[in-house]
Protein backbone atom coordinates (compact mmCIF):
# COMPACT_ATOMS: atom_id res chain seq x y z
CA UNK A 1 0.00 0.00 0.00
CA UNK A 2 1.32 3.29 -1.08
CA UNK A 3 0.86 6.26 1.97
CA UNK A 4 1.58 9.65 0.98
CA UNK A 5 3.66 11.18 4.34
CA UNK A 6 3.29 15.25 3.66
CA UNK A 7 6.71 17.02 4.36
CA UNK A 8 5.81 19.83 6.48
CA UNK A 9 8.39 21.85 9.25
CA UNK A 10 10.10 19.97 11.43
CA UNK A 11 7.82 17.26 11.83
CA UNK A 12 9.58 14.07 13.08
CA UNK A 13 8.06 12.54 9.73
CA UNK A 14 11.27 10.39 9.85
CA UNK A 15 10.18 8.15 12.37
CA UNK A 16 6.83 8.16 11.65
CA UNK A 17 8.03 7.66 7.38
CA UNK A 18 9.78 4.57 9.58
CA UNK A 19 7.02 3.34 11.12
CA UNK A 20 4.56 3.56 8.38
CA UNK A 21 7.36 1.23 6.88
CA UNK A 22 7.97 -1.52 9.64
CA UNK A 23 4.15 -1.89 8.56
CA UNK A 24 4.71 -2.40 5.01
CA UNK A 25 3.81 0.61 3.56
CA UNK A 26 5.49 1.96 0.63
CA UNK A 27 6.09 5.87 1.74
CA UNK A 28 5.84 8.60 -0.82
CA UNK A 29 7.02 11.59 0.64
CA UNK A 30 6.11 14.92 -0.80
CA UNK A 31 5.47 18.29 0.41
CA UNK A 32 2.16 20.17 0.25
CA UNK A 33 3.21 22.11 -2.75
CA UNK A 34 3.19 18.38 -4.90
CA UNK A 35 -0.11 17.30 -3.76
CA UNK A 36 -1.55 16.41 -6.89
CA UNK A 37 -5.22 14.71 -5.52
CA UNK A 38 -4.26 11.59 -7.04
CA UNK A 39 -2.94 10.24 -3.84
CA UNK A 40 -4.44 7.00 -2.03
CA UNK A 41 -3.76 8.10 1.33
CA UNK A 42 -2.46 10.65 3.18
CA UNK A 43 -0.60 11.06 6.85
CA UNK A 44 0.23 14.65 7.94
CA UNK A 45 2.88 14.54 10.33
CA UNK A 46 3.24 17.01 13.03
CA UNK A 47 5.44 18.18 15.82
CA UNK A 48 5.17 21.72 15.37
CA UNK A 49 2.51 24.53 15.84
CA UNK A 50 -0.41 24.83 14.33
CA UNK A 51 0.46 28.11 12.75
CA UNK A 52 3.23 26.79 11.16
CA UNK A 53 1.38 23.55 9.81
CA UNK A 54 -1.70 25.36 8.50
CA UNK A 55 0.90 27.67 6.72
CA UNK A 56 3.08 25.17 5.31
CA UNK A 57 -0.45 23.03 4.04
CA UNK A 58 -2.32 25.80 2.73
CA UNK A 59 -1.36 25.20 -0.69
CA UNK A 60 -2.71 22.01 -0.53
CA UNK A 61 -5.31 22.77 1.39
CA UNK A 62 -8.59 22.72 -0.95
CA UNK A 63 -6.86 19.43 -2.97
CA UNK A 64 -7.03 17.75 0.70
CA UNK A 65 -10.06 19.23 1.36
CA UNK A 66 -11.91 17.25 -2.04
CA UNK A 67 -9.81 14.35 -1.72
CA UNK A 68 -11.38 13.55 2.25
CA UNK A 69 -14.81 14.62 0.80
CA UNK A 70 -14.41 11.74 -2.07
CA UNK A 71 -13.74 9.36 0.36
CA UNK A 72 -9.41 8.93 0.28
CA UNK A 73 -8.16 7.83 3.97
CA UNK A 74 -6.49 11.03 5.38
CA UNK A 75 -4.96 10.39 9.63
CA UNK A 76 -3.84 13.29 11.00
CA UNK A 77 -0.67 13.03 14.21
CA UNK A 78 -0.33 15.47 16.67
CA UNK A 79 -0.78 19.09 15.22
CA UNK A 80 -2.04 16.86 12.54
CA UNK A 81 -5.06 16.01 13.98
CA UNK A 82 -5.07 19.14 15.28
CA UNK A 83 -5.07 20.76 11.61
CA UNK A 84 -8.19 19.49 10.69
CA UNK A 85 -10.04 21.56 12.57
CA UNK A 86 -10.97 25.56 11.77
CA UNK A 87 -8.52 27.42 14.27
CA UNK A 88 -6.33 27.44 17.21
CA UNK A 89 -5.70 29.47 20.33
CA UNK A 90 -2.20 28.30 19.98
CA UNK A 91 -2.01 31.00 16.97
CA UNK A 92 -3.26 32.30 13.96
CA UNK A 93 -3.87 30.41 10.62
CA UNK A 94 -6.46 28.72 9.25
CA UNK A 95 -7.11 24.61 9.93
CA UNK A 96 -8.04 22.52 7.08
CA UNK A 97 -11.93 22.80 8.55
CA UNK A 98 -12.59 19.27 7.92
CA UNK A 99 -13.65 19.04 11.88
CA UNK A 100 -15.84 21.87 13.37
CA UNK A 101 -14.47 23.50 16.24
CA UNK A 102 -11.41 25.70 17.59
CA UNK A 103 -8.26 23.50 19.45
CA UNK A 104 -7.67 24.82 22.91
CA UNK A 105 -4.64 24.91 25.32
CA UNK A 106 -4.99 22.22 28.11
CA UNK A 107 -6.80 23.94 31.10
CA UNK A 108 -3.79 22.42 33.58
CA UNK A 109 -1.24 25.14 34.83
CA UNK A 110 1.54 22.36 33.96
CA UNK A 111 2.05 21.94 30.45
CA UNK A 112 3.13 20.25 27.83
CA UNK A 113 1.64 16.88 28.81
CA UNK A 114 4.47 14.83 28.29
CA UNK A 115 4.56 11.11 28.36
CA UNK A 116 2.63 8.12 28.79
CA UNK A 117 -1.36 8.06 29.35
CA UNK A 118 -4.07 5.44 28.49
CA UNK A 119 -6.87 5.60 26.24
CA UNK A 120 -10.04 5.19 27.30
CA UNK A 121 -12.66 3.63 24.34
CA UNK A 122 -15.49 5.49 23.46
CA UNK A 123 -18.77 2.87 23.09
CA UNK A 124 -19.71 2.29 19.26
CA UNK A 125 -16.15 4.69 18.14
CA UNK A 126 -13.16 3.89 16.21
CA UNK A 127 -13.43 0.39 15.48
CA UNK A 128 -11.48 0.20 12.66
CA UNK A 129 -8.84 2.54 14.57
CA UNK A 130 -8.70 1.09 17.44
CA UNK A 131 -8.80 -2.73 16.14
CA UNK A 132 -6.65 -4.85 18.55
CA UNK A 133 -5.86 -2.36 20.55
CA UNK A 134 -7.05 -3.41 24.49
CA UNK A 135 -9.11 -0.67 26.43
CA UNK A 136 -6.47 1.76 28.37
CA UNK A 137 -3.64 0.70 26.32
CA UNK A 138 -0.74 3.43 27.21
CA UNK A 139 0.35 6.01 24.18
CA UNK A 140 2.98 8.46 24.19
CA UNK A 141 1.72 12.28 24.22
CA UNK A 142 3.91 15.55 23.93
CA UNK A 143 1.14 18.30 23.32
CA UNK A 144 0.08 21.56 24.94
CA UNK A 145 -3.34 21.90 23.15
CA UNK A 146 -6.54 19.51 22.21
CA UNK A 147 -8.86 19.48 19.55
CA UNK A 148 -12.28 20.44 20.76
CA UNK A 149 -15.03 17.54 22.31
CA UNK A 150 -16.86 15.79 19.43
CA UNK A 151 -20.11 14.85 19.42
CA UNK A 152 -19.18 11.81 17.72
CA UNK A 153 -15.90 9.89 16.16
CA UNK A 154 -13.86 10.37 19.32
CA UNK A 155 -12.78 6.94 19.44
CA UNK A 156 -10.88 7.44 22.61
CA UNK A 157 -10.31 10.02 25.24
CA UNK A 158 -7.99 10.67 27.51
CA UNK A 159 -7.19 12.72 31.01
CA UNK A 160 -4.34 14.56 31.83
CA UNK A 161 -4.85 16.40 35.17
CA UNK A 162 -8.29 16.24 35.29
CA UNK A 163 -9.03 16.74 31.56
CA UNK A 164 -10.66 14.44 29.01
CA UNK A 165 -9.66 15.22 25.68
CA UNK A 166 -10.46 13.20 22.63
CA UNK A 167 -6.89 11.52 22.11
CA UNK A 168 -8.20 9.22 19.09
CA UNK A 169 -10.88 10.16 16.16
CA UNK A 170 -12.42 8.30 13.41
CA UNK A 171 -14.77 9.66 11.52
CA UNK A 172 -15.08 7.18 7.93
CA UNK A 173 -12.14 8.27 6.59
CA UNK A 174 -10.79 10.95 8.36
CA UNK A 175 -8.53 10.06 11.27
CA UNK A 176 -6.85 11.75 13.97
CA UNK A 177 -4.47 10.83 16.25
CA UNK A 178 -3.15 13.44 19.77
CA UNK A 179 -0.30 10.35 20.78
CA UNK A 180 2.30 9.31 18.89
CA UNK A 181 2.09 6.67 17.57
CA UNK A 182 5.55 6.43 15.44
CA UNK A 183 6.74 6.28 19.62
CA UNK A 184 4.22 4.80 21.46
CA UNK A 185 5.22 0.81 21.23
CA UNK A 186 2.85 -1.81 20.43
CA UNK A 187 -0.05 0.28 20.48
CA UNK A 188 0.83 2.58 18.13
CA UNK A 189 2.47 -0.05 15.82
CA UNK A 190 -1.13 -1.55 16.00
CA UNK A 191 -2.65 1.65 15.14
CA UNK A 192 -0.84 2.60 11.92
CA UNK A 193 -1.42 -0.73 10.81
CA UNK A 194 -4.99 -0.50 11.37
CA UNK A 195 -4.96 2.88 9.29
CA UNK A 196 -2.48 1.05 6.29
CA UNK A 197 -5.25 -1.95 6.35
CA UNK A 198 -8.05 0.25 5.74
CA UNK A 199 -6.11 2.56 3.16
CA UNK A 200 -5.75 -0.49 1.36
CA UNK A 201 -9.59 -1.74 1.75
CA UNK A 202 -10.15 1.83 0.43
CA UNK A 203 -8.35 2.22 -2.54
CA UNK A 204 -9.52 -1.51 -3.81
CA UNK B 1 -2.41 10.08 35.05
CA UNK B 2 0.47 10.30 33.28
CA UNK B 3 2.94 7.14 33.94
CA UNK B 4 5.88 7.80 35.95
CA UNK B 5 8.60 7.41 33.46
CA UNK B 6 11.35 4.94 33.70
CA UNK B 7 14.53 5.60 31.39
CA UNK B 8 17.76 4.36 30.79
CA UNK B 9 20.37 6.64 29.43
CA UNK B 10 23.56 5.66 27.20
CA UNK B 11 26.47 7.76 27.92
CA UNK B 12 28.50 7.36 24.91
CA UNK B 13 31.97 8.44 23.91
CA UNK B 14 33.76 7.44 20.34
CA UNK B 15 34.51 4.54 21.76
CA UNK B 16 30.57 2.94 22.82
CA UNK B 17 28.75 3.10 25.86
CA UNK B 18 30.42 4.17 29.53
CA UNK B 19 30.05 4.92 32.80
CA UNK B 20 31.86 6.59 35.32
CA UNK B 21 31.55 7.89 38.74
CA UNK B 22 31.33 12.00 39.38
CA UNK B 23 31.11 11.94 35.76
CA UNK B 24 35.00 10.69 36.01
CA UNK B 25 36.88 7.04 36.05
CA UNK B 26 34.60 6.26 32.48
CA UNK B 27 34.11 2.25 31.62
CA UNK B 28 32.79 0.35 28.54
CA UNK B 29 29.21 -0.82 28.74
CA UNK B 30 28.63 -2.09 25.50
CA UNK B 31 26.92 -2.11 22.02
CA UNK B 32 24.51 1.30 22.27
CA UNK B 33 22.06 -0.88 19.84
CA UNK B 34 22.09 -3.69 22.15
CA UNK B 35 21.50 -2.04 24.89
CA UNK B 36 18.57 0.19 23.82
CA UNK B 37 16.90 -2.83 22.06
CA UNK B 38 17.04 -4.53 25.31
CA UNK B 39 16.18 -2.32 27.40
CA UNK B 40 12.73 -1.11 25.34
CA UNK B 41 11.96 -5.13 25.67
CA UNK B 42 12.16 -4.15 29.48
CA UNK B 43 9.50 -1.79 29.29
CA UNK B 44 11.72 1.68 29.07
CA UNK B 45 9.35 4.11 28.31
CA UNK B 46 11.72 5.95 26.67
CA UNK B 47 15.64 6.14 26.12
CA UNK B 48 18.33 8.74 26.27
CA UNK B 49 21.62 9.03 23.96
CA UNK B 50 23.95 11.01 25.65
CA UNK B 51 27.02 12.23 23.81
CA UNK B 52 29.63 12.72 27.14
CA UNK B 53 32.98 13.79 25.96
CA UNK B 54 30.90 15.71 22.77
CA UNK B 55 32.50 19.05 24.32
CA UNK B 56 35.55 18.33 23.76
CA UNK B 57 35.34 16.57 20.54
CA UNK B 58 32.94 14.78 18.23
CA UNK B 59 29.02 15.41 18.63
CA UNK B 60 26.80 11.90 18.01
CA UNK B 61 27.02 10.19 14.84
CA UNK B 62 23.63 10.70 12.71
CA UNK B 63 24.47 7.50 11.84
CA UNK B 64 24.25 5.41 14.86
CA UNK B 65 21.46 8.05 16.01
CA UNK B 66 19.47 6.48 12.88
CA UNK B 67 20.53 3.30 13.32
CA UNK B 68 18.94 3.60 17.12
CA UNK B 69 15.84 5.18 16.01
CA UNK B 70 15.05 2.76 13.61
CA UNK B 71 15.36 0.10 16.20
CA UNK B 72 13.15 1.61 18.77
CA UNK B 73 9.40 2.22 19.27
CA UNK B 74 10.04 4.65 22.44
CA UNK B 75 11.01 7.86 22.34
CA UNK B 76 14.53 8.98 22.05
CA UNK B 77 15.94 11.68 23.75
CA UNK B 78 19.61 12.92 22.41
CA UNK B 79 21.95 14.87 23.83
CA UNK B 80 25.74 16.10 24.45
CA UNK B 81 27.57 18.97 22.42
CA UNK B 82 24.26 19.93 20.78
CA UNK B 83 26.46 22.97 19.68
CA UNK B 84 23.37 25.09 17.48
CA UNK B 85 19.62 24.98 16.73
CA UNK B 86 20.61 23.36 13.40
CA UNK B 87 22.62 20.87 14.53
CA UNK B 88 18.95 19.88 17.00
CA UNK B 89 17.26 20.50 13.83
CA UNK B 90 20.20 17.42 12.11
CA UNK B 91 19.65 14.85 15.31
CA UNK B 92 15.63 15.63 15.16
CA UNK B 93 16.21 14.67 11.00
CA UNK B 94 18.21 11.48 11.94
CA UNK B 95 15.84 10.26 14.64
CA UNK B 96 15.55 11.82 17.63
CA UNK B 97 12.28 13.10 19.42
CA UNK B 98 14.11 15.56 21.72
CA UNK B 99 17.16 17.17 21.65
CA UNK B 100 18.99 18.24 25.47
CA UNK B 101 20.92 21.58 25.60
CA UNK B 102 23.23 21.71 28.36
CA UNK B 103 26.58 24.37 27.92
CA UNK B 104 24.94 26.01 24.68
CA UNK B 105 22.61 27.20 26.41
CA UNK B 106 24.29 28.44 29.68
CA UNK B 107 26.30 30.45 26.73
CA UNK B 108 23.29 31.56 24.64
CA UNK B 109 20.17 31.05 26.34
CA UNK B 110 18.09 32.17 23.90
CA UNK B 111 18.82 29.04 21.59
CA UNK B 112 16.31 27.56 24.13
CA UNK B 113 13.21 29.88 22.50
CA UNK B 114 14.47 29.35 18.78
CA UNK B 115 14.44 25.88 19.30
CA UNK B 116 11.06 25.59 20.97
CA UNK B 117 9.23 28.20 18.28
CA UNK B 118 11.08 25.51 15.91
CA UNK B 119 9.77 22.63 17.32
CA UNK B 120 7.88 22.72 20.36
CA UNK B 121 8.67 23.13 23.33
CA UNK B 122 8.27 19.43 23.67
CA UNK B 123 11.07 18.52 22.10
CA UNK B 124 13.22 20.83 23.61
CA UNK B 125 15.19 19.48 26.82
CA UNK B 126 17.33 21.52 28.98
CA UNK B 127 19.57 19.42 30.97
CA UNK B 128 21.21 20.66 33.58
CA UNK B 129 24.50 19.34 35.26
CA UNK B 130 24.31 20.31 39.15
CA UNK B 131 27.28 20.25 42.32
CA UNK B 132 26.69 20.91 45.76
CA UNK B 133 29.69 22.86 47.10
CA UNK B 134 28.79 22.73 50.98
CA UNK B 135 25.61 23.41 52.45
CA UNK B 136 24.93 26.09 49.55
CA UNK B 137 22.79 25.27 46.92
CA UNK B 138 23.71 22.73 44.26
CA UNK B 139 24.87 25.22 41.29
CA UNK B 140 25.61 24.77 37.56
CA UNK B 141 28.21 23.00 35.69
CA UNK B 142 28.83 23.22 31.90
CA UNK B 143 31.25 21.39 29.91
CA UNK B 144 30.73 17.91 31.10
CA UNK B 145 30.79 19.09 34.82
CA UNK B 146 33.79 20.77 34.04
CA UNK B 147 33.18 24.76 34.14
CA UNK B 148 31.50 26.44 37.01
CA UNK B 149 28.40 28.73 36.20
CA UNK B 150 26.91 31.61 37.93
CA UNK B 151 23.40 29.63 38.48
CA UNK B 152 21.89 27.48 41.06
CA UNK B 153 20.21 25.15 39.49
CA UNK B 154 16.59 26.45 40.44
CA UNK B 155 17.36 29.65 39.69
CA UNK B 156 18.68 27.77 35.86
CA UNK B 157 15.96 26.19 35.46
CA UNK B 158 13.06 28.86 35.98
CA UNK B 159 14.86 30.56 33.40
CA UNK B 160 15.08 27.79 31.20
CA UNK B 161 11.56 26.90 31.39
CA UNK B 162 10.92 30.82 30.72
CA UNK B 163 13.00 30.45 27.36
CA UNK B 164 11.10 27.82 25.83
CA UNK B 165 12.60 24.58 27.90
CA UNK B 166 9.36 21.96 27.79
CA UNK B 167 11.63 19.25 30.23
CA UNK B 168 14.55 19.41 32.81
CA UNK B 169 16.77 16.92 32.79
CA UNK B 170 18.24 17.33 36.32
CA UNK B 171 21.90 15.47 36.96
CA UNK B 172 23.30 15.35 40.27
CA UNK B 173 27.18 15.27 39.53
CA UNK B 174 27.55 14.40 43.54
CA UNK B 175 25.46 11.43 43.22
CA UNK B 176 26.55 10.17 39.62
CA UNK B 177 27.66 6.67 40.10
CA UNK B 178 27.59 6.59 43.58
CA UNK B 179 24.57 4.01 44.41
CA UNK B 180 23.25 6.74 46.96
CA UNK B 181 19.80 7.41 45.24
CA UNK B 182 18.85 10.55 43.98
CA UNK B 183 19.84 14.15 45.55
CA UNK B 184 15.89 14.52 46.59
CA UNK B 185 16.70 17.84 47.76
CA UNK B 186 17.77 19.24 44.60
CA UNK B 187 14.90 17.72 43.05
CA UNK B 188 12.45 19.78 45.17
CA UNK B 189 14.70 23.03 44.97
CA UNK B 190 14.04 22.24 41.29
CA UNK B 191 10.18 20.92 41.77
CA UNK B 192 9.58 24.43 43.43
CA UNK B 193 10.61 26.50 40.70
CA UNK B 194 9.26 24.99 37.95
CA UNK B 195 6.09 23.69 35.76
CA UNK B 196 7.76 21.70 33.49
CA UNK B 197 8.35 17.90 34.21
CA UNK B 198 11.09 16.91 35.61
CA UNK B 199 13.67 13.84 35.07
CA UNK B 200 15.92 12.97 37.46
CA UNK B 201 19.29 11.57 37.01
CA UNK B 202 22.21 10.21 39.04
CA UNK B 203 22.46 8.24 42.09
CA UNK B 204 20.01 5.40 40.92
CA UNK B 205 20.88 2.61 43.54
CA UNK B 206 18.39 0.41 42.82
CA UNK B 207 13.51 0.38 42.73
CA UNK B 208 13.36 2.42 45.82
CA UNK B 209 15.53 5.28 44.60
CA UNK B 210 12.72 5.67 41.97
CA UNK B 211 10.03 5.59 43.97
CA UNK B 212 11.58 8.11 46.57
CA UNK B 213 12.11 10.38 42.89
CA UNK B 214 8.55 9.92 42.45
CA UNK B 215 6.85 10.10 45.53
CA UNK B 216 9.17 12.47 47.99
CA UNK B 217 10.62 15.00 45.36
CA UNK B 218 7.83 15.13 42.58
CA UNK B 219 9.98 13.62 39.53
CA UNK B 220 8.24 12.51 36.03
CA UNK B 221 10.56 10.44 34.89
CA UNK B 222 13.94 9.12 36.32
CA UNK B 223 16.86 8.26 34.49
CA UNK B 224 19.48 5.32 35.68
CA UNK B 225 22.05 3.77 33.78
CA UNK B 226 25.12 1.79 35.49
CA UNK B 227 22.08 -0.42 37.36
CA UNK B 228 20.70 -1.39 34.29
CA UNK B 229 23.86 -1.76 31.99
CA UNK B 230 25.59 -3.87 34.79
CA UNK B 231 21.62 -5.73 35.00
CA UNK B 232 21.94 -5.04 38.93
CA UNK B 233 18.12 -4.78 38.18
CA UNK B 234 15.65 -4.60 34.96
CA UNK B 235 13.26 -1.73 33.85
CA UNK B 236 10.80 -4.75 34.47
CA UNK B 237 11.76 -5.39 37.91
CA UNK B 238 11.81 -1.30 38.81
CA UNK B 239 8.11 -1.09 37.62
CA UNK B 240 7.21 -4.34 39.39
CA UNK B 241 8.46 -2.33 42.16
CA UNK B 242 6.61 1.06 41.52
CA UNK B 243 3.40 -0.63 40.91
CA UNK B 244 2.89 -2.66 43.92
CA UNK B 245 3.54 0.47 46.05
CA UNK B 246 0.71 2.74 44.09
CA UNK B 247 2.74 4.59 41.44
CA UNK B 248 1.10 4.42 38.01
CA UNK B 249 3.90 2.94 35.76
CA UNK B 250 2.57 1.66 31.86
CA UNK B 251 2.96 -1.46 31.67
Amino acid sequence: MKVTLLRTPAGNFGRLRRGLERERARVDERSPREVTGNERAVVLAGVSSFTTLSRSLAPARSTLRRMVEAGVPLMGVCAGMQVLFGSSEEGPGRGLDLLSGRVRRLRARRVPNLGWSRLARTDGEGRRLMEGVAEGSYAYFAHSYRVPALAQGAATTTEYRGEDFPSALEHGNLWGLQFHPEVSSSTGTKVLRNFIAYAEEASR
Amino acid sequence: MVAKRIVPCLDLTDQGVVKGVHFRHLRQMGDPLELARRYEREGADEVVLLKVDAWRGRGLSPKLLARTSRELSIPLTVGGGVGSVEQAEELLSAGADRVSFNSLALERPQVLTEAADRFGRQAVVLAIDAHREGRGPATVYARGGTLREGWSAAAWAKEGERRGAGEVLLTSIDRDGTHRGYDLPLLRAVRRSVRIPIMASGGAAGPRSFFDAFENAGADAALAAGIFHRGECTVGEVKDYLSSRGIEVRR
